[in-house]
């Protein structure tokens, strides 16, 4: 996902949480993300069935994923829109540079887009000789930074309002602020000009509606409207799952995406875009390109299919205490979070992605919040034991294996199971640093506090309880 | 057919027909007046930082309308040509009532710097939705969007049989074939929290807008909203 080479991901996040400034801009963040979410959520007259319906809503297009497809596509065609298919990164950035070369394009403005962050769209146009500008302000924050987003809604989160300003400083000239309302403003002067004269314009989809060809574009900024509206040819850029069946079934997942990302009642902005978009004044020369990369593999996994289903609000990143406490970067994937932790690895099995499940504490919280139900604790708990679907990497480790080899031993039988307790408690009484050593030897034990066996075993001060007579210090 | 087209859809499973209904949106919940939607959706457009006027007819809206034009100094106005702002006679009405006001259409403006120049655009909104506090503007015109979009002050006009309980209902309420509607929802002025999540207003769009709502033919009413401070 990354395309440069491999770090491991739990390395990264053990120097992640370390990081003071990371740690403050994270809780400046994410601080209140989960109160405002839960708080347009209880608006709805009843959330569970809001949510039911929306897993039903993309249970059905991901089960009916080829002939949704299709539909889009005789919709989009019909219309005149260009469609173009790319089983991978390659052919995509292929398709939308032959576009920009045929049209002669010198200039392309760039709306958020999580594909387009995975694809590498920037970079491979700027190797063309394109000047492109990326223009909602996140993105636009680390472009002139060279950084990469953090999360998929709020990309540079892991930015202090300070640190922004001396970017701008260092990068437009302007003077220091750490005034978000200032910082904005110049963002903003900075972009205007760039909008009215941009060749191309380049948009992700937030839901592409099969029966009419309508791509739907979420934003809150107005950088959408702009890249939508003002450039002579438009490239909308999507991952093969974001088809639903009708507007009916969007407008029932865009109620919950906007709640689900930042607590709104509804997202800022929505740009419903049909393929006779508009239908009248000049129009732009149009272009959709239907991204796979991995996608159909994740598809025909049948396990893990409900991946696909996810809208990418990043509730599950607000949410998830792994995330809170080392930010995106140190998944080293573009979806980072316990989404990012279950799909990346599917997407792009390797030894990069592999250990991702591992980024877990499975607390569940990431399913309880997420607003079309994804069963994500569930989906990390089997890809750490399933190293075919990660691509033959990750799986435990010898280590691992055999700890717990011994554990099934030891639990086969009450004997087994006695003997298991006699020797801790020897080894506590006897070595407990040696005991201590092996627990931070086998991962787990290096930052936690062993429980002190107690001196008389449950079992035999249940043997002594279940003599007494009840209501006399015996059980009920 | 493409090699790719040919290779993803084969790797989807042969289905070329989807099987079974999408699932349906459920029942409507209990109904409310007229009165009670439309002062709902004024108090969800005013949290969403919208100046919203409940008004008795368009002519009250008209003059509320150049009242704030007038009191904000504004020098350049841009007028969408939308059905309901022609029924109206908004352009020609406000050209006369306020002389030191340019009054253009979009038509009428070339080139980045003409829009550049202007300090309020007005359009009209084909429905509303009262539970999120949302406005459906009418993306048919590119002209019609610009002006939306590009002044720093957007000023809406809209009507009372527009106002609809939520997203849903208004969906059930479009005859069939209307699938293909080019649209806008919007929700107040543009903005951003992307530093800090701190909330900044008017990024890329307006950071200024109004919105003036003729209700008087539904209810016998007065405009709840009339002496909020944020009005406007």
């Amino acid at each position: 996902m990354t395309g440069s080479a491999w770090r491991d991901p739990l390395e990264q996040m053990d120097a992640a949480v370390l990081d003071r400034s990371l740690r403050e801009a994270l809780d400046r963040a994410l601080g209140l993300a989960r109160r405002k979410r839960d708080d347009a959520m209880e608006e709805l007259p009843d959330p569970a069935a809001a949510r039911r319906r929306a897993a039903e809503i993309r249970r059905y297009a991901v089960d009916n994923l080829g002939a949704l497809l299709r539909r889009l596509e005789d919709a989009l065609e019909a219309g005149g829109v260009r469609v173009h298919w790319a089983r991978d990164a390659a052919e995509a950035v292929s398709a939308v540079c032959r576009v920009a070369e045929a049209a002669g394009v010198r200039t392309a403005a760039l709306s958020k887009s999580m594909v387009a962050e995975e694809l590498g769209l920037e970079k491979a146009l700027t190797g063309a000789g394109i000047e492109v500008v990326q223009t909602d302000l996140g993105e636009r924050i680390l472009q002139l930074s060279q950084d990469r987003p953090s999360h998929i809604t709020a990309p540079c989160l892991h930015l202090r309002a300070e640190d922004v300003g001396r970017i701008f400083e260092r990068t437009l000239g302007t003077p220091f602020s750490d005034d978000p309302e200032r910082l904005s403003r110049a963002a903003a002067a900075d972009l205007r000009p760039r909008f009215l004269s941009a060749d191309l314009g380049i948009t992700g989809v937030n839901v592409a509606v099969a029966d009419s060809g309508t791509l739907v574009i979420v934003e809150n900024e107005g950088n959408v409207r702009m890249v939508t509206t003002l450039p002579r040819i438009l490239v909308s850029v999507t991952g093969i799952e974001k088809v639903v069946p009708d507007r009916a079934a969007a407008l029932d997942l865009l109620q919950l995406l906007g709640r689900s990302a930042t607590g709104q009642r509804w997202p800022g902005y929505i740009t419903w875009m049909p393929p006779a978009w508009p239908r009248e004044g000049p129009r732009p020369e149009r272009h959709v390109v239907l991204v796979d990369n991995g996608r159909s593999r994740v598809h025909a996994s049948g396990r893990y299919r409900s991946l696909l289903w996810c809208i990418r609000c990043g509730a599950c990143m607000n949410a998830c205490p792994v995330y809170g406490r080392v930010g995106g970067h140190a998944y080293g994937t573009v979806i980072p979070g316990p989404v990012g932790a279950a799909l990346s690895p599917l997407l792009a099995p390797g030894p990069g992605t592999a250990r991702l499940p591992q980024a877990s504490s499975l607390c569940g919280e990431c399913a309880n919040i997420c607003p079309v139900m994804i069963p994500l604790h569930s989906h990390l708990v089997h890809l750490r034991g399933d190293p075919a679907a990660l691509g033959g990497h990750g799986g435990p480790g010898p280590r691992e294996r055999l700890s717990f080899r011994l554990w099934r031993w030891f639990m086969g039988g009450r004997r087994r199971y006695g003997l298991s307790l006699w020797l801790h408690r020897m080894a506590e009484r006897l070595a407990p640093r040696l005991v201590g050593r092996v627990a931070a030897r086998l991962g787990w034990g290096g930052l936690r506090l062993r429980p002190r066996p107690a001196e008389v075993p449950f079992r035999a001060r249940w043997r002594v309880l279940s003599n007494r007579p009840p209501g006399n210090g015996g059980p009920p | 057919m493409s090699d790719a087209r040919r290779d993803i859809l084969a790797a989807l499973g042969t289905r070329t027909e989807a099987v079974g209904d999408p699932p349906h949106t459920p029942a409507p919940g209990p109904r409310r007046s007229p009165h009670e939607l439309s002062r709902l959706l004024a108090r969800r457009m005013q949290e969403h930082g919208v100046g919203v006027h409940l008004t008795q007819d368009h002519d009250a809206s008209f003059q509320l309308l150049a009242d704030q034009l007038f009191a904000a100094g504004v020098r350049s106005v841009v007028v969408a040509e939308e059905p309901l702002l022609e029924a109206i006679g908004l352009a020609e009405r406000l050209a006369r009532a306020l002389s030191a006001v340019t009054v253009r259409r979009p038509g009428e403006l070339h080139g980045d710097a003409a829009w550049e120049a202007m300090d309020a655009g007005i359009t009209g909104a084909t429905a509303f939705w009262a539970e999120t506090g949302t406005m459906v503007l009418d993306a048919t015109s590119r002209r019609a969007l610009l002006t939306s979009l590009l002044p720093p002050w957007h000023l809406v006009l809209g009507e009372g049989e527009r106002i609809h309980p939520d997203a849903s209902d208004w969906e059930r309420s479009l005859p069939p074939g209307e699938g293909h509607l080019p649209l806008v929802t919007l929700q107040g002025p543009s903005r951003t929290a992307d530093i800090e999540k701190r909330l900044v207003l008017g990024v890329h769009g307006p950071r200024r807008v109004s919105a003036f709502i003729a209700v008087g033919k539904l209810l016998d009413f007065q405009d709840p909203t009339s002496d909020d401070p944020r009005g406007g």
